[in-house]
């Protein structure tokens, strides 16, 4: 019987037999996402490794209980769960840790260096099981997780804690890479939304409700349809967006991000086909790094996602965190591609945000009233560089920041907006000039396409609020100002200045 | 408009022929960007029948 656990010194060849369950080490080296996982626990600082020889895994079990259980081979249906820290801990020292007889700061110091866990699964080949593992560094703030969580793990007792998002790879049994994208945006959604997380053959079985000309299991695969059923299956919506040229897919990408929304993106890969991967952050750099991220020349004033060079994601066939590289369009008309863990470029097809349901204005709809904005303050402002930000945020984080000054909101406003009652969800928009914000305002997402979805607008501006309000009050141009704004915006934006 | 950005004051006189101009041409942008955001909301019916299985 092996020993309940092995530490060891963190190397390659380590982690290759530690994952090593069902199938040989030399298959262990040619699996993809071993080697990924490999060389980013390098990277991440991992310096020691501890190996739960047996383990439990409630999403492996599910599998194990609707599949392998039923197979004539036999599986085990326990698990490896491998842990790494960013401290080197010899056998001795960490018996001393769980036995809870080594100094106070040598444990705090072990917990404060842990960087998550891999569980192997004992398959053939698909042997990445749930795989939960630290985030790079923020880099100065330009490497952004918001769809990270809170991860409490207990390694015999010992309470460790980590933020990341879970990750693993298909088995092509019960899950496809369709299957575990929506898994890992369930994980998110769960704290985001109080939705359902259902394990990888749940997701499946819930999917193949609408049913299709293939077997459910094992699974090859599924329709976009289906992706859809398995969203609404654990209580949210599915907000679809064909990706199409005059969409500007990055910064549209970014606005779900940012309020911590997974986003599914369908790809497509020369000589593979489509393929799905969970978007669970991005790279925002202090200035523009894409000329166009695909939106029509008549846009106007920039949007923030020109600034942003790529995206992290989990790619079942890659590994957790992977990056993207934008690669902005070859015409103006045409639209952003990416590269990242593929020998060919993964051309965006369809974008897919599990949401919850009453988020119902959608980020193409907002866009309209910044671009209404936007042409208003291009005819009366000073000149500089122009950009324009819009996110999905909580209105409760939205008053946190706002109470604590991280948002800036003028004092005279501040109480109002505090003690008022508001949207569980709102788009926030700003206006920023040379990094600096002119204006900004809260759009009721609960609102419908139709009506005017503007509910709070401030300026932080005060000449660009005095020379809106000076254009505004030009009795010869009315008309056309109304056209512009929209009878209700010109109302209310009078109101403000 | 390109006259109009370039005072950069503060409290400009808007000429009122100049403003309805830049006005005229604005609104040409904003109804273009909004034709092209209806569209780009149609999502085909094939989509949904796209299997994704990579």
């Amino acid at each position: 019987m092996p020993p309940f656990f092995v530490v060891a010194p963190f190397s390659q060849e380590k982690l290759f037999e530690a994952l090593d369950c069902e199938c040989a080490v030399a298959e262990v080296s040619a699996n993809r996402r071993a080697a990924y996982l490999s060389d980013y626990l390098r990277e991440i600082g991992a310096r020691t490794i501890v190996i739960e020889n047996e383990y439990v895994d409630g999403d492996y079990l599910d599998d194990y209980a609707s599949f392998y259980a039923k197979c004539f081979e036999k599986y085990p249906k326990t698990c490896k769960r491998i842990h790494f820290f960013a401290t080197e801990v010899t056998n001795d020292d960490f018996k001393n840790i769980i036995l809870n007889k080594a100094d106070s700061g040598v444990v705090q110091r072990f917990a404060e260096g842990y960087l998550g866990f891999v569980v192997a699964r004992p398959l053939p080949r698909a042997i990445i099981g749930r795989t939960v593992l630290k985030t790079y560094p923020p880099a100065s703030g330009r490497r952004n997780y918001p769809c990270t969580k809170r991860y409490r793990v207990s390694l015999f007792g010992l309470g460790l804690e980590i933020d990341s998002l879970a990750y693993q790879e298909q088995d092509r049994a019960l899950a496809a890479c369709a299957t575990v994208a929506l898994w890992a945006c369930f994980q998110r959604d769960r704290d985001l939304f109080q939705s359902l997380a259902p394990t990888p053959a749940t997701i499946t079985r819930s999917a193949n409700r609408v049913l299709e000309d293939s077997r459910p299991f094992p699974s090859h695969g599924l329709k976009v349809e289906q992706v859809c059923n398995a969203i609404a299956a654990v209580g949210l919506e599915p907000e679809v967006i064909e990706v199409k040229p005059g969409i500007p897919l990055v910064s549209l990408l970014y606005g779900y991000l940012k309020l911590g929304a997974p986003v599914l993106l369908v790809v497509r890969i020369a000589s593979n086909g489509r393929h799905a991967l969970t978007l669970a952050g991005f790279s925002l750099n202090p200035s523009s790094v894409l000329s166009s991220e695909g939106a029509s020349p008549s846009a106007g004033i920039p949007l923030v996602g020109q600034r942003i060079d790529e995206f992290y994601a989990h790619d079942d066939q890659v590994g957790p965190f992977s990056r993207l590289k934008v690669i902005p369009p070859a015409a103006p008309d045409g639209i952003v591609k990416f590269t990242g863990g593929w020998p060919n470029e993964l051309i965006p097809e369809v974008v897919i945000i599990p949401l919850y349901a009453k988020i119902r204005l959608a980020y193409l709809e907002v866009l309209p009233w910044l671009k209404r904005l936007g042409e208003l303050i291009t005819i009366a402002s000073l000149p500089g560089t122009f950009e324009w930000d819009l996110s999905l945020m909580t209105s409760n984080d939205f008053k946190e920041k706002a109470r604590t000054g991280e948002i800036g909101v003028p004092q005279e406003r501040l109480e109002k907006l505090l003690v008022e009652g508001h949207p569980r969800y709102i788009w926030r928009a700003i206006l920023m000039r040379n990094a600096i914000p002119l204006v900004e305002f809260l759009v009721d997402t609960t609102a419908m396409t139709q009506s005017f979805p503007i509910n709070q607008l401030w300026w932080h501006d005060n000449i660009l609020k005095a020379t809106i309000g000076q254009l505004l009050q030009v009795s010869l141009v009315e008309d056309p100002l109304k056209q512009l704004l929209t009878v209700r915006f010109f109302e209310f934006l009078r109101s403000t200045v | 408009m390109t006259e109009l950005k370039n005072k950069n004051i503060p409290n400009p006189e808007f000429d009122p022929e100049q403003t309805r101009r830049a006005l005229e041409q604005s609104i040409e942008r904003v109804n273009a960007v909004i034709m092209t955001l209806e569209e780009a909301q149609k999502t085909s019916e094939e989509v949904f029948e796209w299997v994704v299985s990579v």
